[in-house]
């Protein structure tokens, strides 16, 4: 009875909203929309539509997905310091965190589903009625850990809300256990999705063993440097107060996963180059170009003048105190780390090909226009949460039995 | 104490690993050697007979090579009394006046391989004869090397089947035994990249220089 | 005999159309997120078919086909006549489909001798008239490699030489590269859903109608073996190959991932492999590894050989040789 009130009510709080949350709802609707229509195109020709050949056969999906499981992951800077050591400011705004996790990991599973040549043949990868090649292959360790991930946080802060919601108190051993789980779980789909990359010895430029940790300190800027925007926005908009504590704690995290990020840049530039090899071709091609190719160059530079700028704001606490500076520092991060993941990371691995091809990918509209709707469908998500959550976390959203 | 007579125990049990583990390659046999090279491939007996050597090799077949030659048999002319034979080395003038012989960079000659009494057959060094159809006996003389790897598959083609019947091309099939060096040609139509993808512009190698 | 014939067309009848109880329980299981995928696929990849021969009830035999390996002889033999169904819905064309089965007592090896390979491309050739590939987009198998003598770096290497000029070019070396058909191959570790194995024979195939199209196996490969079909494949009508395997040559369709199997289509029955037949040079040799009188043990055994990348751990079944 509870339950079927508590989903009613949250649903209500969905249709209440002002002029700025109805537009903000009808365009991410409309891009929805485009993305679908170009899925459908793409459904029914083929990934011919995409600028991806069999020399480079991941693109822009896959990048934006290795991008995401990255922001899916940095949820779980929250959940530590406010289940683990109950840190009150973070306890006000893990539960937006979640949200984001959801939406994140909501994002990946569509990023990999637009990206499959078979996607009707989906239910092949269900254990049992399926064949999963578990534990060999990579990528089904990427779904266990990815939709683990999903119910994970999506199950926590219902269980809270739906407490805080009837007024009963939530058994605080049960969610301590399930914040240690969430925690080491986040780590698991950093480390495993970088593992899906380092796993291929025919690509020696992602073949490293320093992957793994490069992908979550970049994780843990980029991740936590959303946060910090979607706080500063809901801030704003006066829903609720979230205050400088939280976001504070989430500008020091992000300013030292910057550093370490930086710290492992000069460490693979040293490698691939002192003594460069056959095995450099790649990093050659991403920092210099190869044969008179060049097409990432500027791209990885933008993103290392983009990372290195937010390091330094974010490194001086006059600076990182100061909202907007901070605002631009975590846009400089977000936007570096996402290209330094897709032109940075998955593209040039590609480049040259195993048997020595040069041949370069450029994302086609269809390819961005999917994207861009899976990008909206996430923030849908991600609105829908917060906006459900956020009256019952302020305490107007209450059981009223009739 | 107790450490001490547990070390000592330890110490004797890696010792005995460490004798014993070595027993297996005692006892192991020399392995043959990766080269199985057919020695005895060439007979070290006088033979008058040509094709003994293939007495040492796995048996194969080919197709008839003297139905492919236009002018075969040869004994339709060479058979008749007005062209008696004539052993002198010259350069031919008449009938086979187009027959570069460029191979052997003139150490040849016409008789060198074909039969001058025996005008259907050519003729081995020691003046045996050989069907035109068994090349490689001929070839194999001064080309060994390439003959033996002929026999055993490293050299030539095989038709049809890898597996029962083991059907060769001859040396002639592929080779003109005048003029042997095969000609360059045009290849097959150049790989396309994706349909709907610009091919990248050429990219010009820095010549690889060999120092 | 007869009573054979009679048993086959039992089973024959019984398949038709190829829905056995297993595939029916586990539709059941699968429920209506699969009817919808059917309607979808009708909507979606049924579109560029010409499904009226081809009706409804083969349509879901095709959705829930099981796992090549998964599938009992007669349920092989139910797919194989409903993919026959299609592909004459598709071409009006009797594809024949086969699935001989590996010899026992065989390993499938390949050895390409350097030294004669002219680089004139005759074996892409006659491996894509074999094999039943997409004309447009053009998908193929080998990929003949033009180096500088004296350097086997293939980053150096012209995939794109021209065909108007004369090969081979002074100066010039070739390098053909196709499957290796690892023994240890990455690509199958891979595969989520284990589309990609390899067969008793050590040849490497792809079950068409299981992959899912995620591409992993192609990133892992390090000789670029592997092709996708990033649309539906063209192959004009009287260029199909009609003597087909069911997991080598048999025409393939958009999204999935194929490649050179060794012609098992062929070197299952004793042939020898189309790019070998093609060759005008005679510098491919094919044969049985366990075979110790075979001439590919001859070449591995007494010429001068290598393989490209053993340092990754492969395990090539295909070598190069001088000679």
């Amino acid at each position: 009875m509870i339950l079927v009130s508590f989903v009613r009510d949250c649903v209500q709080q969905l249709f209440m909203g002002g002029r700025y949350y109805w537009s903000w709802i009808f365009g991410l609707n409309f891009f929805i929309l485009i993305g679908l229509i170009n899925y459908f195109r793409q459904y029914n020709t083929g990934l011919i539509l995409t600028g991806m050949s069999d020399q480079v056969s991941w693109g822009f999906y896959v990048s934006n997905f290795t991008y995401l499981v990255g922001i899916a992951a940095a949820a779980v800077m929250l959940v530590i310091p406010a289940y683990i050591f109950n840190r009150p400011e973070a306890k006000k705004v893990v539960l937006l965190g979640e949200g984001l996790a959801v939406a994140a990991s909501l994002m990946c599973i569509l990023f990999v589903t637009v990206d499959m040549g078979r996607p009707d043949r989906l239910w092949h990868m269900l254990p049992f009625i399926g064949r999963f090649n578990w534990p060999m292959s990579l990528l089904t360790w990427d779904v266990i850990v990815l939709s683990g991930y999903l119910l994970l946080n999506l199950f926590m802060p219902l269980y809270i809300l739906f407490h805080e919601y009837s007024e009963k108190d939530s058994n605080k051993k049960f969610i301590f256990i399930a914040a240690v789980v969430s925690m080491f779980w986040a780590i698991s789909i950093h480390t495993v999705t970088a593992f899906l990359f380092a796993s291929n010895p025919a690509r020696p430029f992602w073949h490293s063993a320093l992957l793994a940790p490069k992908f979550l300190a970049s994780a843990f800027t980029a991740g936590p440097a959303f946060i910090i925007l979607a706080f500063r926005v809901i801030d704003r908009s006066d829903a609720y107060r979230i205050g400088h504590k939280a976001i504070d704690l989430l500008a020091a995290i992000v300013a030292i996963a910057m550093q370490v990020n930086l710290l492992m840049l000069v460490s693979e530039l040293f490698t691939e180059f002192y003594s460069e090899g056959t095995h450099s071709a790649s990093a050659r091609y991403l920092f210099f170009g190869l044969h008179g190719f060049n097409s990432l160059v500027p791209w990885i530079y933008t993103s290392i003048l983009m990372n290195i700028v937010a390091a330094v704001i974010l490194m001086v606490e006059k600076w990182r105190r100061n909202n907007t500076l901070l605002s631009i520092a975590c846009v400089l991060a977000m936007v570096g780390v996402w290209i330094e993941k897709g032109m940075g990371f998955v593209i040039p691995g590609f480049i040259p090909t195993p048997i020595g091809e040069v041949f370069e990918y450029g994302p086609t509209w269809t390819e961005i226009f999917i994207s861009l709707g899976i990008w909206c469908a996430g923030l849908l998500v991600f609105t829908i949460l917060v906006k459900a959550a956020i009256p019952i976390q302020r305490g107007r959203l209450r059981y009223r039995p009739e | 104490m107790l450490l001490k007579s547990w070390r000592i125990k330890a110490g004797a049990f890696f010792l005995t690993v460490l004798l014993f583990g070595f027993i297996p390659f005692a006892l192991a046999e020399e392995s043959p050697s990766i080269r199985s090279d057919p020695e005895d491939f060439y007979p070290s007996f006088q033979s008058d007979d040509p094709r003994s050597i293939l007495l040492n090799v796995p048996s194969f077949t080919y197709d008839k090579r003297s139905d492919e030659i236009d002018s075969y048999p040869c004994t339709t002319c060479h058979g008749d009394e007005d062209l008696p034979p004539n052993p002198r080395v010259r350069d031919l003038e008449e009938m086979h006046a187009g027959v570069m012989l460029v191979h052997g960079n003139g150490r040849f000659w016409c008789l060198t391989c074909h039969s001058l009494n025996k005008r259907d057959y050519l003729v081995s060094l020691k003046n045996q004869l050989i069907s035109f159809d068994e090349s490689f006996l001929l070839c194999g003389q001064c080309h060994y090397e390439r003959q033996k790897d002929f026999f055993f598959g490293a050299h030539g083609k095989r038709k049809d089947n890898w597996i029962l019947e083991r059907k060769l091309a001859v040396c002639t099939e592929c080779h003109n035994p005048h003029v042997t060096k095969i000609k360059s040609r045009r290849p097959v139509a150049t790989p396309q990249v994706r349909k709907g993808l610009k091919p990248m512009k050429r990219i010009v190698h820095e010549k690889h220089k060999i120092w | 005999m007869k009573k054979q014939k009679e048993n086959q067309l039992k089973i024959k009848i019984k398949n038709r159309p190829d829905f056995s109880r297993r595939t029916a329980l586990k539709a059941l299981g699968t429920g209506v997120a699969a009817v919808g995928a059917v309607t979808a696929g009708r909507a979606g990849f049924g579109k560029t078919e010409v499904p009226a021969e081809y009706g409804l009830m083969d349509q879901f035999g095709e959705f829930f086909q099981q796992h090549y390996k998964k599938m009992s002889k007669e349920e092989i033999s139910g797919v194989i006549e409903r993919i026959e169904r299609k592909y004459k819905a598709k071409y009006d064309l009797d594809v024949k489909v086969g699935d001989t089965p590996p010899f026992p007592g065989v390993v499938f090896g390949y050895a390409l001798n350097i030294n004669k390979c002219k680089g004139y491309r005759e074996c892409v050739r006659g491996c894509v008239e074999e094999n039943n590939q997409s004309r447009d987009p053009q998908i193929q198998y080998i990929r003949v490699l033009e180096l500088d003598r004296g350097s086997l770096n293939l980053e150096k290497s012209e995939h794109y030489y021209d065909d108007q000029t004369d090969v081979p070019k002074d100066g010039k070396m070739y390098l053909p590269i196709q499957c290796h058909q690892c023994d240890n191959p990455p690509c199958v570790k891979a595969c989520p859903v284990e589309a990609t194995w390899k067969e008793p024979d050590g040849v490497v195939v792809v079950d068409y109608n299981w992959c899912i199209g995620c591409r992993m196996c192609a990133n892992a490969c390090p000789y670029w073996a592997r092709r996708f079909n990033w649309s539906e494949p063209v192959i004009p009508k009287d260029e199909i190959n009609p003597e087909t395997h069911y997991l080598s040559n048999r025409p393939r369709e958009k999204g999935v991932m194929e490649k050179c199997t060794f012609c098992i289509q062929r070197t299952r029955k004793g042939e020898l492999p189309a790019c070998h037949q093609a060759c005008p040079t005679g510098a491919r040799v094919f044969g049985n590894l366990l075979d110790v009188n075979s001439e590919i043990r001859y070449v591995l055994e007494n010429k001068d050989i290598f393989r490209l990348k053993e340092e990754l751990n492969t395990e090539p079944k295909f070598w190069y040789y001088t000679d």
